[in-house]
């Protein structure tokens, strides 16, 4: 046994290879290009709970498929045209699709493109699509050759030489082969050795094909049946160790769904299915050798319709490598996600805040005063699911609620209503609640893009951390707290913008009934300065804290990184506005077109710094922001422009109402 | 004569400290004098200014990192006491605007600070009527307390700390810390086996040599040297007659060519050209002292061979320190770190004289702090070589009396100021209450 396991593994290592033209067929089980069924609820809830390893993390198949789908398609549910009928599927089943039913898969078009010209210009013809349209793997085929041709080309360039068009391009080629890779997931399942009629092996061969899998999970019999035969044995043995090299390459996907033997100290790095395969072989692992057996066995009801056995061989996967994650220590918060991830607690808040901005909205009407209420409630409502949500991803991932740049976002939603809330009950004043809601709608808007942007770069949005950011005390600290000065700082632009934008509406109210109908507009203005000094307290701190985290773990307080510039201009912005408003050298107006400026300072410090991509802090880096954040400034200058012109208009009137907004 | 685009080389720290004097005596012969120029220094208006001041130059510097290194955006926007900007406008026009460096307006904020922030406030604090103002003013008085300490937190580093880094594989060990970006030259008797005693010239003093020299002589050494040409970053050559750009070449056939400071200063190769005149004899041995050779340049005088090298400084540390284990992990089926940390030994005399030695981890964000000296896991390598069996790792060691003084400031700053805001936020719903009462009665 010892000596042919020994020949084995040397034939493995490819130390007695034996010419190509042997034996050895690929894989060779092509599944069907139809499906006969549906998914079922069952199968999905089954599957998504599936662990598996990817980005370093443990997490379930839903996440993993969410994302995936997500990155590929900017989609987390394909919907589609087929055969005549719309199809909206769930992204497991997608994958489900992907990993079962590759040639079917191949046909929904589930890869965005932004800009069809780039298509065009590889020289697919793409018909009446639109500019921007999703395409299959099916669609692309023609033209794979050349795309991949144009990608390489373009990686050679210096990312700052690309043009938009190559940039999309390059894009596209990665993302269409992260999508082959997917469709080759359950390759090693699928491949095969050609085994002699009659011959050694042939018990467990199919038309003169033997299923690599059905031979590994045997290994004992296939061990002692080519131990009786020496020479055949031999080159049965070198044709195993080739169809397993084979498998091993094709299995190498980058997600890995068996978990190793031992403990979770001895081996943190999961399997790929190939390298189960040689688990099975090397190790006799039976985790291995029981996730591929169920997946072979599920792959062959998929492919004969046999919803039942496929339910079934489904759950011994599941089953098979949950036991060994779950005694290994490493599943404790799965369940959670893949409720959490169900869930979709931030989308329902974000429905909630549309709500709540509609209801307040209205509610400035006169006799409307229920219509307040339901917007206290809904806001109220919304902030609660925010919170629970970010609580909620705390737990799962076992760190302090912002790690990364999209979960500045929902924190600074949620603490942005709750921020509204309080100046509105504080004023009294009803246009202060629904400005909170807009707030947070836009900045759940702003979240879900910078999701797309982490499922497109890392296909997850709960990342594992760098080494230096590995601690949450500082995350606790200094994350949280500069993280809720750029709250509060960008609520004080939306007061301000408000404020502005209702100059003409204060101003023709004034000449009607003089200057006391502007007092809300006034009240408006304390909020904002409030809210500019509430701001500076955890800019500053946060800053500090950042400056004495960079202490500890660089040795020095501060180093002008652009990061760290970044918060200090937030700070010395604050520090002027409240200075200038202090001595007098600015007063309503000024006090509002400051904080307008303060809005771009935020967000040069929340994206732009790192769009820079230079200092320590690069950790951040997002690209293709510049474009939005131009927008921005550009939209903030014109909020400018829109209150000096309606400033200068009673001045050129003569009216007497500068003292109000005068000068400043 | 310094060209306008090199106003941030201007070392003005003399003209502005004699402008303050010169105030200082101007107020102290007139009461009005006096009462104008504090009512200016501790003006918002100056406060304003200076805020404003720094928040472009902080912006500029932070944009200038795009094209110029850290080190470079450093010298030009912060430590700077001028500095001229150039913005290229459409057409090509370029507009050089000068502008106020990181410098002055720090200087000038602190004056501010101290006049306006501690001594206006306390003025109104003790003019105050009622409890609730004296608070905040207090309050608000002690939050500049927290800046000022911030800032004297700043100068403290910038002017007495020492940095370098310690860097050991496995089983070595140190009892110095070499700086990354300060120099020296040191001279020594080649020949010595033991107890070799060290000659040290300071960076200050040759660093800024250019075409000038400078002699050193010492009363034990039998020699002068003459140091001449210091170049930040540079490389050896062989001597070329058509390359105007070489300083002055050595006489070994080989010539110092400057090259542009690369972009962290601890990758700069320093060189500087030198003479050597025995004592008592009229020749005079040229060479060329380079940071990048691994000998030092040696040469005979009186009865001995002596040995100069330029080198980065060295500092000693309060123990020895031995790299037992070096341990790094990445994220499982990724290249990404999770954890890289070194296990030492420190040793270090106790009060009786007597070795001490404790093991001690350091890792990221967990130093090892003795003695005024901080060590801080900062790097590893070779990172270049994935299949390299012994690993370095890189300590970063600093010495700063200010540590701690940062911590403290925040400590001042949250509460006074977390107190301020409510006392203020507390009076203003009191007003807002009351006010709707007497609507309401009305």
């Amino acid at each position: 046994m010892r000596s042919l396991m020994l020949i084995l593994s040397m034939m493995l290592l490819g130390s007695l290879c034996l010419p190509k033209s042997f034996a050895f067929q690929g894989e060779n089980e092509a599944p069907a290009g139809t499906r006969s069924f549906e998914w079922t609820p069952e199968m999905i809830a089954t599957m998504e709970a599936l662990p598996l390893q990817h980005g370093g993390r443990i997490k379930p198949l839903r996440s993993w498929a969410d994302f995936k789908l997500l990155g590929l398609s900017t989609r987390r549910k394909p919907k589609f045209e087929q055969n005549g009928e719309q199809v909206k599927m769930d992204a497991v089943a997608w994958v489900l699709d992907c990993m079962f039913f590759p040639e079917l898969a191949a046909t929904y078009p589930v890869l965005s493109v932004d800009d069809s010209s780039i298509l065009q210009a590889v020289g697919l013809d793409v018909g009446d699509r639109g500019r921007r349209d999703r395409f299959s793997l099916e669609d692309l085929q023609l033209v794979r050759t050349e795309l991949i041709g144009s990608a390489q080309r373009i990686q050679g360039l210096d990312g700052s030489e690309r043009s938009r068009e190559e940039t999309q391009t390059l894009d596209l080629a990665i993302r269409m082969r992260s999508l082959e890779d997917m469709m080759r997931t359950l390759a090693p399942i699928r491949m095969s050795v050609a085994v002699p009629e009659g011959g050694l092996l042939g018990q467990w061969a199919t038309d003169g094909q033997a299923n690599l899998v059905t031979l590994l999970t045997n290994l004992d019999q296939v061990r002692s049946a080519l131990e009786k035969s020496d020479q055949a044995g031999q080159r049965m043995a070198a044709s195993l160790a080739a169809a397993m090299e084979e498998g091993m390459a094709a299995g190498a996907s980058g997600v890995a769904f068996v978990p190793p033997a031992g403990t979770r100290t001895d081996d943190e790095e999961w399997l790929d299915l190939g390298q189960a395969l040689m688990a099975t072989v090397t190790e006799e692992h039976e985790t291995s050798r029981l996730a591929l057996l169920g997946l072979k066995r599920a792959q062959d009801a998929a492919s004969a319709g046999d919803v039942e056995e496929l339910q079934a061989a489904l759950t011994q996967v599941v089953q098979a490598t949950s036991d060994r994650g779950t005694a290994r220590g490493e599943l404790k918060e799965l369940t959670s996600e893949v409720s959490f991830q169900n869930a979709q607690l931030f989308t329902l808040a974000l429905v909630l805040f549309m709500c709540a901005f509609l209801f307040g909205a209205l509610a400035l009407l006169p006799g409307t005063r229920w219509l307040n209420w339901l917007a206290w409630g809904t806001s109220g409502i919304g902030a609660l699911i925010l919170v629970v949500g970010i609580i909620w991803r705390c737990l799962i991932i076992g760190r302090p609620p912002i790690t990364n740049l999209y979960e500045t976002a929902p924190f600074i939603g949620a603490c942005g209503v709750i921020l509204a809330m309080f100046v509105a009950r504080i004023q009294r004043q009803k246009a202060i609640l629904p400005l909170g809601a807009l707030f947070a709608v836009a900045i759940l808007f702003l979240s879900q893009s910078l999701e797309l942007r982490d499922a497109v770069s890392s296909g997850d949005s709960m990342r594992n951390l760098m080494a230096v950011l590995d601690t949450n005390f500082w995350l606790a600290t200094h994350v949280t707290i500069v993280t809720f000065g750029y709250c509060a700082a960008l609520f004080a632009w939306s007061l301000a913008a408000l404020w502005v934008l209702a100059l003409p509406f204060v101003q023709s109210h004034r000449r009607k009934m003089g200057a006391s109908t502007a007092v809300w507009h006034r009240s408006l203005t304390r909020s904002i300065y409030g809210v500019v000094a509430f701001g500076l307290l955890f800019s500053l701190v946060g800053t500090i804290l950042g400056g004495i985290w960079a202490n500890y773990s660089w040795g020095r307080f501060w180093g002008w990184d652009p990061k760290e510039n970044g918060a200090l201009v937030i700070v010395l912005w604050q520090l002027v506005i409240l200075h200038a408003r202090m001595g007098g050298l600015i007063k309503d107006l000024g006090l509002a077109l400051a904080t307008v400026v303060l809005g771009s300072v935020v967000v040069f410090s929340w994206f732009g710094v790192n769009n820079l991509g230079v200092g320590l802090h690069s950790y951040g880096f997002t690209s293709g922001a510049a474009r939005a954040m131009s927008f921005w400034h550009m939209a903030n200058m014109l909020l400018i422009g829109w209150g000096l012109l309606w400033w200068m208009v009673p001045l050129m009137k003569g009216s007497q109402s500068k003292k109000l907004t005068g000068p400043e | 004569m310094i060209s306008l685009i090199e106003l941030h080389t201007l070392d003005l720290t003399l003209a502005f400290w004699g402008c303050i004097v010169a105030l200082v005596i101007a107020g102290a012969t007139g009461r009005e004098r006096r009462v104008f120029l504090m009512g200016w220094a501790g003006s918002f208006h100056l406060a304003v200014t200076c805020l404003f001041g720094l928040f472009v130059i902080s912006y500029l510097g932070t944009e200038a990192q795009i094209d110029m290194s850290l080190q470079d955006s450093i010298k030009k926007y912060f430590e700077s006491w001028m500095l001229v900007e150039r913005f290229t406008l459409p057409w090509d026009f370029v507009l050089s605007v000068p502008l106020p460096g990181g410098q002055l307006l720090m200087s000038l904020l602190a004056i501010n600070l101290l006049m306006g922030g501690l001594l206006r406030v306390s003025k109104n604090l003790i003019a105050a009527r009622t409890t609730r103002r004296k608070l905040h003013l207090g309050c608000l008085m002690v939050t500049h307390v927290g800046v000022v300490v911030l800032l004297a937190a700043g100068l403290v580093k910038l002017h007495l700390s020492e940095t370098g880094h310690v860097t050991l594989f496995e089983g070595q060990s140190t009892s110095e810390f070499v700086s990354f970006h300060e120099w020296e030259i040191v001279i020594f008797d080649a020949e010595a086996t033991s107890d070799v005693q060290e000659w040290i010239i300071p960076a200050s003093d040759f660093e800024d040599l250019e075409s000038d020299s400078r002699r050193f002589t010492g009363e034990d050494l039998p020699f002068e040297l003459i140091l001449e040409h210091f170049v930040i970053n540079g490389r050896l050559r062989p001597k070329s007659g058509s390359a105007g750009h070489v300083s002055s070449p050595g006489g070994d056939g080989w010539a110092l060519v400057p090259e542009k400071p690369a972009g962290r200063e601890g990758v700069n190769v320093a060189g500087i050209l030198a003479k050597i005149k025995p004592k008592g004899s009229q020749a005079t041995i040229p060479g060329i002292l380079w940071a990048g050779e691994r000998f030092p340049f040696t040469f005979p005088a009186g009865s001995k061979t002596w040995a100069i090298s330029l080198r980065h400084r060295i500092f000693e540390l309060p123990g020895e320190i031995r790299l037992v284990d070096f341990h790094r992990e990445l994220h499982p089926n990724t290249g990404m770190p999770r954890v890289f940390r070194s296990d030492v030994e420190w040793t270090e005399l106790d009060a009786g004289g007597n070795p001490n030695m404790n093991k001690i981890r350091i890792s990221m964000n967990e130093p090892l702090r003795r003695d005024g000296h901080a060590l801080f896991q900062a790097n590893w390598g070779p990172q270049d070589d994935p299949n390299a069996t012994r690993l370095y790792s890189q300590l970063e060691v600093t010495r700063n009396p200010s540590d701690h003084w940062p911590t403290l400031a925040v400590i001042i700053i949250g509460i006074s100021m977390s107190l301020a805001m409510s006392i203020r936020l507390m009076g203003y719903m009191r007003q807002q209450a009351s006010r709707r009462l007497g609507e309401g009665k009305s």
